[in-house]
């Protein structure tokens, strides 16, 4: 038995940690839960193009010949030959370059695709393809905050997350298998919100666990890694480091001409010596050279972690096996624990299965800080007595109730209308990438405020609506695309573009339904509480049964 | 273990932290050392070892509370940096130059 | 195919779980303890088979796991709406 004490010292362990990192966690949680569907996201959100069906795979050496003659820079740097046919692959190929800049200086870069016209000669365009899914990605990771302050405060929040959960599961001992998989609902709130929360707490508790490790040790890998150097490696680390690269590093070209051998085949000579390898993309290097070589990225399927930095490299004149030390089976064991963390936190293994458990957990993690919330401003409820006038409801439980709304229905609804953004705003702006970050501030700070201005109950109903209409507009968008194409917008058919439609569909039902509920309850549910709006506009009188005839 | 278990927040939450740091950089740095391989191992261990480190802080910081007060965390855990830092330097500079 | 047999026996693994738990909600009364917790943990160690099989045995474990959470938090909060929506 725990003692009472230690109780209730690691309660206020839990409400201190809990209170001041919810809210961010919410939106890495949030947002983190859309990641598993970037690919998808990506694809919704690229325009229609060229793409890879343009050239067929056996036409590709004469492309990247031309390429190659073309932009020497690409070819120094690497030429990606496509392999899927997925929307977001504008071309059979394509390339990053260098902006210019001073030598030495941090610069951007800029995207090239290539394909060949029906004349076969080259047709070279540099178009910057939609960042929306990194957006929604640099969201999760640092909620929005410029770098290096955006990692540092994850960092310490996931570190205090990991902190509150050991503090949680402290408190819940007691009860832990006695109210294990309960959820009452009933009259008494604080009981259901107290099941609510623990319940996704206590039954996701491993997930929760593996974020609160990885998520600290990935934002913080930096200054950890310096501080290992310091302390640990001294010196050392930089020769590991180099080491731990060189399986990643093409050989130098020689200088001296060799034949290549067609992608096809490169692809059958990959097949033959690694069966197990499920290629993406082909990374050409000094093509041309007699020690030309392809890096070819892909899954190696049944691992944890099975894509992150995997790949082979060959020869692409010969097809011989170059370096093979980075797929998941060859890994040394470290470097595949490290990876098996890493895959723990993307949810990068199996396949359909993970990508929405881990979508659902997501959201379950959400929820659970929003609960928590929730929960916090009901324990400071004060209750009204009986035939006695409403009591005063603390501040600090008016603040908390609105900037639990504004931060989390903004993020959402902000994630929903950038979204939109990228079929709408595509060409009719100079920069698209930029405008995704313009439109999801703009909506979650103005959220903010409204819910502050407005108050908890009413702004909450407010801002569910505008995220079920955000969300809805989704799959709104895709369906004025096929019915007005004039409108200059479009709609791809493959599965994975379709689902991101009908998986907002549904999470706009979700909104509104939860629209619905909030009305209901800040209308007709108890008085003594911030989210009852009765108080506020002086309805003194006792509440009527609904269902009043209207004579 | 009868008297009353104090708050002592700040006391216990930067031991927790500075200290469970401390702890986490230089056990980990042992397992560097003394695991499979020593330090020349592959390189995929000073990737692995971020993982690590953050466990045994996270634990540290999250059970560093159940100390009596502020002064007792950072007794106990301050000796237990000093063994852990004794020994990994003792590897560093002296056995494993 | 041997996926969704994967899945599924995971699933059902956790249906039993829950049914077996004395603060389930979908039935009447709860499933005996006992034999149903037994049920489900030859049915979840059958799914971890099952996934070990398709994948390998680390990758297979977690997708178990991960699996399991979704199961066993959101079947509470299906009965809990059920409930409400019986009730109304």
């Amino acid at each position: 038995m725990i003692r009472a004490d230690i109780i209730k010292l690691y309660k206020t362990v839990h409400t201190w940690t809990g209170i001041t990192c919810g809210f961010a966690l919410f939106i890495a949680f949030y947002a983190g839960a859309l990641t598993m569907f970037q690919e998808p996201i990506a694809r919704w959100a690229s325009p229609p193009a060229v793409g890879v069906a343009a050239v067929p795979l056996d036409d590709a050496p004469r492309l990247l010949e031309l390429v190659a003659a073309a932009h020497p820079e690409a070819r120094e740097e690497g030429i990606k030959l496509h392999l899927r046919g997925y929307e977001n692959e504008p071309a059979r190929v394509t390339w990053e370059e260098d902006e210019s800049h001073e030598a030495g200086q941090p610069h951007g870069h800029v995207h090239w695709w290539a394909t060949l016209k029906p004349d076969g000669s080259l047709l070279a365009k540099q178009e910057e393809p939609s960042e929306l899914a990194e957006f929604i990605n640099t969201i999760h990771m640092r909620i929005g905050i410029p770098e290096p302050w955006g990692s540092y405060f994850m960092g310490v929040v996931s570190l205090l997350y990991g902190v509150a959960l050991i503090a949680g599961v402290i408190v819940l001992l007691p009860s832990l298998v006695k109210d294990f998989l309960a959820l009452r609902v009933g009259r008494n709130l604080k009981r259901m919100w107290l099941d609510a929360h623990n319940v996704v707490g206590i039954t996701a508790l491993p997930f929760h666990i593996a974020m609160a490790i990885t998520a600290t040790a990935l934002s913080l890998s930096h200054e950890l890694w310096s501080l290992q150097e310091a302390v640990i490696f001294g010196g050392k680390q930089a020769i590991l480091d180099e080491r731990d690269n060189e399986p990643f590093r093409a050989p130098k070209p020689i200088g001296e001409a060799g034949a290549m051998m067609a992608p096809s085949q490169l692809l059958q000579r990959l097949k033959a010596q690694v069966p197990d390898f499920e290629p993406k993309v082909m990374i050409f290097k000094n093509i041309g050279d007699k020690a030309a070589s392809v890096r070819v990225a892909g899954a190696e399927r049944g691992y944890v972690g099975d894509t992150h930095l995997g790949g082979v490299m060959l020869s692409a004149v010969t097809g011989e096996l170059l370096k093979d030390s980075t797929r998941p089976s060859r890994q040394d064991p470290d470097r595949r624990a490290s990876e098996t963390f890493y895959g723990l936190h993307s949810g990068q293994y199996e396949g359909a299965t993970i990508t929405w458990a881990y979508f659902f957990l997501g959201f379950s993690g959400a929820w659970l800080f929003y609960s928590g919330n929730l929960l916090w401003i009901e324990t400071r409820r004060k209750k009204a007595c009986k035939g006695g006038e409403l009591p005063e409801q603390r501040r600090d439980t008016y603040w908390l109730g609105a900037g639990t709304v504004g931060v989390c229905l903004g993020c959402v609804a902000g994630l929903s209308l950038t979204i939109v953004a990228a079929k709408w705003l595509y060409g009719r702006v100079d920069d698209l990438n930029h405008w995704h970050e313009y439109i999801y501030y703009a909506v979650f700070f103005g959220s903010v405020v409204w819910a502050f201005a407005w108050g908890a109950a009413r702004s909450a109903v407010h801002l569910l609506w505008l995220c079920a209409a955000a969300t809805m507009a989704i799959p709104l968008t895709t369906l004025l695309a096929v019915l007005f194409p004039a409108l200059g917008m479009w709609a791809h058919g493959s599965a994975a573009t379709i689902g991101v439609d009908v998986v907002a569909f549904i999470g706009a039902l979700c909104f509104a339904w939860m629209a619905v509920a909030t009305t209901r309850r800040i209308r007709n549910g108890p008085t003594d509480s911030i989210w009852s709006i009765r108080k506020a506009d002086g309805d003194t009188v006792p509440h009527k049964p609904a269902a009043t005839p209207a004579e | 273990m009868a008297n009353e278990i104090c708050l002592d927040w700040w006391g216990k939450a930067s031991a927790g932290a500075i200290l469970g740091l401390g702890l986490a950089l230089s056990l980990v740095g042992l397992y560097a050392y003394l695991g499979p391989g020593g330090i020349d191992a592959p390189g995929g261990r000073y990737s692995l070892m971020r993982y690590l480190e953050v466990f045994v802080w996270v634990a540290v910081f999250g059970f560093c509370f159940l100390f009596r007060s502020g002064r007792a965390a950072w007794a106990w855990l301050g000796a237990a940096n000093l063994i852990a830092f004794t020994t990994l330097f003792a590897c560093r500079f002296y056995f494993f130059v | 195919m041997l996926v969704f047999a994967a899945l599924a026996l995971t699933i059902a693994g956790c249906v039993y779980l829950y049914l077996a738990s004395p603060n389930q909600k979908w039935l009447v009364q709860a499933l005996p303890g006992r034999p149903a917790l037994v049920a489900g943990g030859l049915l979840l160690a059958a799914g971890l088979a099952a996934w070990i099989t398709v994948l390998r045995p680390l990758a297979g474990f977690f997708v178990t796991l991960h699996v399991a959470m979704v199961c066993l938090f959101a079947f509470p909060y299906i009965a809990a709406l059920r409930g409400k929506g019986r009730r109304n």
